[in-house]
């Protein structure tokens, strides 16, 4: 066997020891690259900045535990701006983790929202899982508070201030979702965007972000957070940078990686053409 | 009543009374028919039918596992044991005091279940490299485009692109929002097309699919 053929049929698990090394390493002794912020990332800070003091944000949490490590930072990012800013919020979720993913980071945030002095209830409230994907969405939308009769600890939504005037999608100021995929982005756009008119804003996954483009480029999406990269910007502009802005040299040097050996992988390729090609001729 | 009119007639009619009421709600505003709150029960009644499918899927899975446990399945029944016992574990703390606002409940997610559930998501990173070195070849023109948009988009996503040339962002996002834009409208519009039409023949009962093998 060549050292090519060799080189190409690599075991792919000196393959992931390389990627666990470099990653490691970085994460360990981090590089500190400077983090340029993105137009999308500054027009989803801006659409929560230039609220007017008391709007009502509704925001999905609409991910569960397996996407924590990238969508965790931007909710933990989105409740931190939340809770310092003057406007109230409704957290609600079309996936069955969400309210746990969303008790987690309200209960890492407890000394923020004691010294915010936002009440629960009457500046923010936790609402359950709602079952259903779209056409919870659509029920949602249409009649907030008979598709919802409790809080996720059980309260009647008739005893909660917050909710005393929120009826249907247009009493809210602005939808954020951070979102896992289905149901998310699509559904909103087709029952709380279009027939309601109102602002909308998105925490992506990096794979998912490509898929909603179209509707950014377009307009439907105000603001969009992409991937952890999106993350760390939205971290920085709100003068709070941690996990996602801290785990960025770490994902540029997995990049690097992946770059490196496609390329060698594709060095390898050639060469191997051009030797059969010597060998036949 | 024959059984083809309550097999095949009667769900028929339900399907198109539905639709057209969620249609016709969707598109126009009657408040003298009372046509968004009839819409709007219909939506809560296909959500608390969704609530209720959630508990046929945790039956459906305990069945598979018991069949599994009972029949000792080969290099099976072990970690069926240990998914119905996370799984019934899980649930019974989960009904402790509020329905799973317990400590303990919310403790299970965060520790066990989100390193867990994240290791698996985790591992992707590697067979991604893995995968990419062994099939992102340049076999072709289109391959060579393909390999060249993949490396600028993944150096517009990490810092170090920047740091190695102000070119790769901009080129990154011009590719994510013109050719990847577009491309990806085509699909949707494509989509949206084929779920109108697949709409249309369920509406008009021409899509017997929905209504089961019977």
């Amino acid at each position: 066997m060549s050292s090519l053929e060799k080189l190409e049929k690599i075991d792919r698990r000196i393959v992931y020891l390389i990627l666990i090394i470099v990653v490691a390493a970085v994460l360990l002794r981090p590089i500190g690259l400077p983090i340029p912020i993105s137009a999308s990332t500054k027009k989803y800070y801006d659409a929560i900045n230039s609220l007017p003091p008391g709007s009502v944000v509704a925001l999905g949490v609409d991910f569960d535990a397996g996407a924590l490590p990238e969508l965790g930072p931007m909710l933990e990012a989105t409740l931190k701006m939340l809770f310092n800013s003057d406007k109230k919020f409704v957290i609600f979720s079309l996936w069955s983790g969400g309210p746990a993913v969303s008790t987690i980071y309200l209960n890492k945030l407890k000394d923020l929202i004691e010294s915010s002095g936002k009440k629960y209830g009457e500046d923010y409230v936790l609402l359950p899982y709602i079952a259903g994907g779209e056409t919870a969405a659509a029920a949602l939308a249409k009649d907030f508070k008979n598709t919802v009769k409790n809080d996720y600890y059980g309260t009647s939504v008739d005893k909660i201030p917050l909710l005393k005037n929120i009826n249907t999608a247009k009493d809210f100021a602005l939808l954020i979702t951070i979102t896992a995929g289905t149901p998310g982005v699509e559904e909103y756009l087709r029952q709380w965007v279009s027939p309601f008119g109102i602002k909308f804003c998105v925490g992506a996954l990096g794979v998912s972000a490509p898929n909603y483009m179209p509707y950014y480029t377009s307009g439907q999406i105000y603001g969009m957070i992409q991937g952890s990269r999106g993350a760390a910007e939205y971290e920085l502009l709100i003068g709070s940078p941690s996990t996602a802005a801290s785990s960025m040299d770490a994902l540029s040097a997995g990049h690097i990686v992946t770059i490196v050996f496609i390329l060698l992988g594709n060095i390898v390729f050639v060469l191997r053409k051009y030797s059969r090609k010597e060998v036949k001729s | 009543m024959s059984s083809t009119f309550l097999n095949k007639e009667l769900p028929i009619i339900l399907i198109f009374a539905t639709g057209v009421i969620m249609i016709a709600s969707y598109f126009v505003s009657a408040p003298e028919i009372y046509l968004d709150p009839l819409a709007s029960n219909l939506s809560q009644a296909a959500s608390l039918v969704a609530a209720y499918a959630t508990i046929l899927g945790i039956v459906t899975l305990a069945i598979i596992h018991i069949n599994h446990v009972v029949k000792r399945t080969k290099g099976q029944w072990i970690y069926s044991i240990v998914a119905l016992a996370l799984a019934l574990l899980m649930i019974v703390v989960g009904f402790i005091g509020e329905l799973g606002t317990h400590p303990y409940f919310i403790w299970l997610y965060q520790y066990p279940l989100i390193a867990l559930d994240t290791t698996i998501y985790s591992l992707l990173a590697f067979y991604i490299v893995s995968a990419a070195f062994r099939a992102f070849k340049v076999r072709s023109v289109e391959a060579l485009i393909l390999v060249v948009a993949g490396i600028f988009v993944m150096l517009m996503n990490a810092p170090v692109g920047a740091a190695i040339w102000s070119g790769f962002p901009t080129i990154g996002n011009w590719i994510m929002s013109v050719p990847n834009s577009s491309g990806f409208r085509g699909f949707i519009i494509g989509a949206a097309i084929g779920a109108i039409a697949i709409g249309l023949r369920v509406l008009l009962g021409k899509e017997k699919g929905v209504l089961g093998r019977s």
